[in-house]
């Protein structure tokens, strides 16, 4: 539209483009790309994380070590209240999901970096894992009796076909809203920063004003980068709970 | 004392270290607890340690609001998928894609209503403690 | 400037779509608006009322979700 280098150039979704490394010509599935980089680096920040801070084990915590134990006690704490006892065994799979999505949110806030739930690939897969093992532990445990799930015995017995076909309907909506709410969360807020940016860039002096802005943004974004880390985290823990307890 | 018993392998150091202060300070209980059955005494222990819910957050109620909406109109497209799938392996059939979106809305509905009652559910909670 | 004319028609569509959500605004605030109003005259009836108010954000979100939507497959689906 505009000229190089004047007017306002926006283009806000070129910071989420997977681009291949080491400069292929072409992206396979193989291809090690930039997504590659950064969720080997939110892997690598985890370990770090728990490493790190419990490398004392101090009987008094340090620092460190008190972080990583108030981050554990949340989360235990959220299986617990919100899943039941009994849901305890999935701790570390529900502390490792949080902690992947926590820690690749934050590396994303970072500066020229990538954020790799922004997409939807991403966050979907991670969905579908959560939504295909629940469905498969509750027919695991409960065998058939699962489906009491999806047959709601204190409707009146008519309307109980209907309800089953709208419960299912739900079910299985629970994995499309679950991955688009954490992507399009951070697509959102990462985007709108961008737009600021190019408003700065046009602006000459003036620009203290989006910058102001942008600052807010990014506290805000700071925000829901936790808050999405945590939704994703208690709704997964929901979900095991219908599992675990489907009759209502 | 109990809490002794049912502190679990893997809390936290910080709770193991004032438990074991407490049994170091009151090596022998008191009369008045030692009343009452093995049972009862485990059942308080065990209301004592459970979990409080989560303190509220003022971002929440927002979040519940982005997450209904977001239900609302992924059940609506998730019904229009299915309806558009299965209209088109039958043949076109125009109804079947109404009547799946129609589905897909009251889905959509029905998970809000149910986010609402967790929601209330917890407040409750969090105005009995 | 490059382009054709349905390309064209499919940006002033995305813009016209993204009335919705101007209409969504209005909606989340008369609700927002409301609730306080009612709140403020009865506080003690507050509180057993914010899932209702959550529900009535909600609806009224969702449509201008469902125009954000249809702007966007305008301009890069159809």
């Amino acid at each position: 539209m505009a000229a190089e280098g004047q007017g306002l150039v926006v283009k806000p979704m070129d910071q989420f483009v997977i681009s291949p490394l080491f400069g292929e010509a072409q992206l396979l599935w193989y291809t090690p790309s930039n997504v590659t980089l950064w969720m080997f680096l939110t892997v690598i920040a985890v370990a770090a994380f728990f490493l790190l801070g419990t490398m004392r084990r101090a009987e008094v915590p340090g620092r460190g070590q008190m972080f990583v134990e108030l981050v554990y006690g949340f989360v235990r704490n959220m299986v617990e209240t919100v899943a039941g006892r009994d849901a305890l065994k999935f701790f570390p799979i529900i502390l490792t999901i949080f902690m992947f999505i926590l820690l690749s949110n934050l590396l994303g806030l970072i500066p020229m970096s990538f954020t790799t739930t922004s997409h939807i690939a991403v966050t979907a897969t991670l969905a579908l894992t959560v939504f295909v093992s629940v469905t498969l532990l509750g027919f695991y445990k409960h065998r058939l009796g699962f489906l009491k799930l999806f047959w709601i015995s204190a409707a009146p017995l008519p309307l109980r076909p209907v309800l089953a076909v709208i419960e299912v309907m739900s079910y299985f909506v629970r994995p499309v809203s679950h991955s688009i709410r954490l992507a399009g969360n951070m697509m959102a807020g990462h985007a709108m920063i961008k737009v600021f940016a190019a408003f700065a860039g046009i602006l000459g002096f003036g620009a203290f004003v989006p910058i102001v802005a942008i600052s807010a943004i990014y506290a805000l974004e700071l925000l829901v980068a936790i808050i999405q880390a945590y939704v994703f985290t208690i709704l997964t823990c929901v979900y095991l709970r219908d599992a675990l307890h489907p009759s209502h | 004392m109990t809490r002794e018993v049912l502190t679990e392998v893997g809390s936290l150091s910080i709770h193991r270290a004032s438990v074991c202060l407490e049994t170091e300070l009151m090596p022998h209980p008191k009369k008045s607890e030692m009343s009452g059955t093995i049972q009862s005494r485990i059942a308080t222990a065990k209301e004592e340690l459970r979990p409080q819910a989560i303190a509220p957050h003022p971002a929440e109620g927002a979040q519940l609001a982005w997450r209904m909406a977001i239900d609302l109109v992924a059940g609506i497209g998730v019904g229009a998928a299915i309806g558009y799938g299965l209209g088109s392996l039958i043949g076109y059939l125009p109804i079947l894609l109404a009547a799946f979106t129609l589905l897909g809305f009251a889905a959509g509905v029905n998970l809000m209503m149910r986010s609402a009652r967790e929601f209330r559910r917890q407040q409750e909670e969090r105005s009995c403690n | 400037m490059e382009g054709d004319l349905s390309n064209l028609g499919n940006l002033i569509g995305a813009g016209l779509a993204c009335i919705g959500m101007g209409g969504a605004a209005i909606g989340v605030g008369n609700v927002a608006g409301n609730y306080l109003s009612g709140a403020l005259r009865n506080p003690s009836a507050a509180a057993s009322q914010t899932a209702m108010l959550f529900i009535g954000i909600a609806f009224a979100e969702a449509f201008g979700i469902f125009s954000f939507l249809v702007a966007l497959l305008l301009m890069f689906a159809l």
